[in-house]
This record gives structure tokens, sequence and C-alpha cells, in this order.
């Protein structure tokens, strides 16, 4: 299996969330009840059960909401920070694979979650007390190496994300970026499995 | 054809005992080494295909059953109206099987002047429909309007159909309605 990646184009994203309710269907995660906040954006955080979100930026440009839909999960580091900060503990229990997927095992158990947390630059793991497991995106490594795409990006109906090779896919995000013009950016970077192609450099701070 | 001997047989199933062993105390590493062994989790699962219910797209969705029971709903890749991808509601089709402990299982009865909900068989629901739909269609029946124009019509019912009903379905329960001369027929089908 080559190392693949997800590409994720944000000027394409019509936050139907397909891509929420595809990851919790194919990873078969429980629901959870939320609250009205006064935004669309549900649920308001990434948890043990939500792997996969849509995160709301809502600004007002010339008196006009503005809304930009970033999808919010595991960036797949190369190399992840969380694997070097696991491995001081107990070597395996953050796997890289062949894939690009960063997985958490079973091993991460014996470690004190607090340190695989705060490894993560981006807050994405989340800790389950009942089953002292730490949760994140899995990059759905089982459909991949089934030779099957990511649940999330066979829900996207948009074209907003793309599964392939991951050569191709940084072609593909250099491509879109120049089309999107002089603002646009690559994001986090090259080295990540899963990345983005931002439309505005200014939304960087809403997301970083 | 080569015959193995007593011997060589507790030779290799002693071997491959002792690897299984080996394996269980080293397995701490356990899901992906699981995946890889067991596969897919569709793998052999049976694919029917199947029209999301929902919306007036009509999207193509494949249902993963093993003995019957529903295990995994995602897009029909080979249906040219969605090529694969589906929207959060039909992705979530998976909660109206039968996984869904809040599904209905038994037609609800309330009596008049009742307040509890309770459980009655189809025989008895069916029944009571038929009697009730005959006695306001006889009691509100008209064949003609006031100016005298022949309407043959009950204003007496209305139908507010299923929006988990799909265009043939739908077909079939306007044609018993407007036989039954009702004009009120709606669909939710908009969502």
């Amino acid at each position: 299996m080559n190392n693949m990646a997800i590409f994720i184009d944000i000027s394409k994203c019509t936050a139907c969330r397909a891509c929420q309710v595809a990851c919790k269907n194919w990873n078969q995660l429980k629901a959870e009840q939320t609250e009205n906040r006064g935004s669309h954006e549900n649920p308001p955080d990434l948890s043990a059960h939500t792997w996969n979100r849509i995160r709301w930026v809502e600004e007002l440009k010339n008196r006009k909401i503005s809304w930009s839909f970033f999808n919010d999960r595991c960036r797949h580091c190369d190399p992840p920070d969380c694997k070097d900060a696991a491995d001081e503990f107990v070597k395996g229990a953050i796997i890289k694979d062949k894939t690009g997927a960063v997985i958490f095992t079973e091993k991460i158990k014996a470690i004190d979650p607090d340190e695989i947390l705060s490894a993560c630059p981006y807050d994405i793991p989340r800790y389950d007390p009942e089953t002292r497991m730490i949760y994140k995106c899995n990059f759905c490594f089982d459909r991949i190496n089934a030779g099957l795409t990511p649940a999330c990006v066979k829900a996207c109906s948009t074209g907003a994300l793309q599964f392939g090779d991951k050569t191709k896919m940084l072609h593909l995000a250099h491509d879109r970026i120049s089309q999107l013009g002089k603002n646009a950016t690559l994001y986090p970077g090259e080295d990540y499995n899963i990345f983005w192609a931002l439309p505005d450099k200014a939304l960087l701070k809403h997301i970083g | 054809m080569k015959t193995i001997t007593r011997r060589e047989f507790i030779q290799i199933s002693g071997g491959t005992l002792a690897g299984f062993a080996l394996s269980g105390c080293l397995g701490v590493n356990m899901r992906p080494i699981q995946e890889s062994v067991n596969g897919l989790r569709i793998l052999h699962a049976r694919q029917t295909t199947t029209i999301c219910p929902y919306c007036a797209v009509g999207c193509g969705i494949i249902v993963h059953t093993v003995k019957g029971k529903v295990i995994n709903t995602e897009g029909d890749p080979d249906h040219p109206i969605n090529e694969g991808s589906l929207c959060s509601k039909g992705m979530a089709v998976y909660q109206i099987s039968h996984n869904n402990p809040n599904r209905l299982t038994q037609p609800l009865y309330r009596p008049p002047y009742g307040t509890e909900w309770e459980e009655v068989s189809w025989d008895f629901a069916l029944d009571k429909i038929a009697r009730r739909i005959k006695e306001t269609r006889d009691k509100t029946f008209e064949t003609t309007n006031d100016k005298n124009r022949i309407v043959n019509r009950t204003l007496g019912m209305a139908s507010l159909g299923s929006a988990a009903l799909d265009n043939e379905e739908c077909y079939i329960y306007q044609k018993l309605l407007r036989g039954l001369g009702l004009v009120y027929v709606e669909h939710q089908a908009r969502i």
C-alpha cells in the first residue's frame, strides 16, 4: 500500500456534515446529546465518539456574514508527535501505518492519557474514562487496506474531500491553491497525510 | 500423497498451538492485527441495493447484512444519481433499521379519552382504521357541491403520507385515497 492522503478543499464544503455521520456510521460511534448554542455548528467539540467535525468559521465581512467550514480531525502527521511521546513509555502504543495512518492501539491504556493528549499540537485526541482509551480519527485504515476509500471521503458529494496517493493529492492541492488565488494556502503543510486548501490565509487564525 | 504419521501430527499441532499461545501473550497491540486477520467487517456481508427514503433526489444505498441483520449502510457507487456519496440524512439510514431501539414494532392505539398508548395487534389496528374510514366517508361523502356540479368527494378526511414512502408506494397510496374521494392528500417529502 502506498502512502495515502486526504485532501480537503474548504472552498467546496457546504457543511452538509455527511462526513461526520459517515464517520459515526462506519466506526459505530454512539450519538451525543447536544444543545443549541446559537450556531449551526454541532456537536460543539470533538469527543471520544466524534472523530471528525465541521467547524464553522463565522466572520463579518462588509456587514455580511461569511461562513467557512473547516473539517477538523487528526492530521495524521508524518512523523507524529504523539507517537514520539508514546514511545517514551510503551513502544508501539501508537503506530504510523504504511498507508500514513496514525493508529492508537490498546497498549495506549498503559500510558497516562495526559502525556498523549498534551503531545498533540492540534488538540485532537480525546480520552474516554469508561474504556480508558484515547480516540481519534484512524484514517479508516481497515477500509484503505481493503481497497476502499475512507468513509468520510466516500460520503462527500461535493468533492471537498478527496483521497488517493499522497503525491497525487499534493499535486491536486497545489493546483487548486493556484486556482484559488494569491491568498490561498496549504494547511498544515506537506508533512501530513491530511491537508487542507484554505481559500484565505486569514482563516489560519481561527484554525491554528 | 504423503501420509502424516501420528508423531508428525502431534508435532505440527503442538507447534501451531504454541504459535497461537504466543500471539495471545504478545497481542496487546490488538486492533490493527485483528483487522488484518478478520478483514473488513463488511467483507462477508450480503449486499443489497435500495433507494434512500428521504428526499426526491433518490440516492442509491448499499445495505450490508449478515444473517438478516443490517450491519452497515453506505452510498452505492454504481448508482447514477449519487455515485457513492450521500448527505448526512442518507448516511444515517442505518438508524431506521431494526438496530434502532426506538423503532416501533407493533401498532399503538390510544382509545377515545385514553391518556396512554397501548400496543395492539395488526388485525385490531387495520379493522379499526377500515371501520373509521368507512364511517367517516359514509357520513361526509358529497356527490355534488353547492353549485350542483358533480364532485364525488369527501372533505371529512385528510391524508399526510409518510416521508419514508418511495415514488411507487406514494403512487399506489394516492390511488387508494383518490378512490375514496379524498381531496386533502399530502406527502411530507421535502426535508
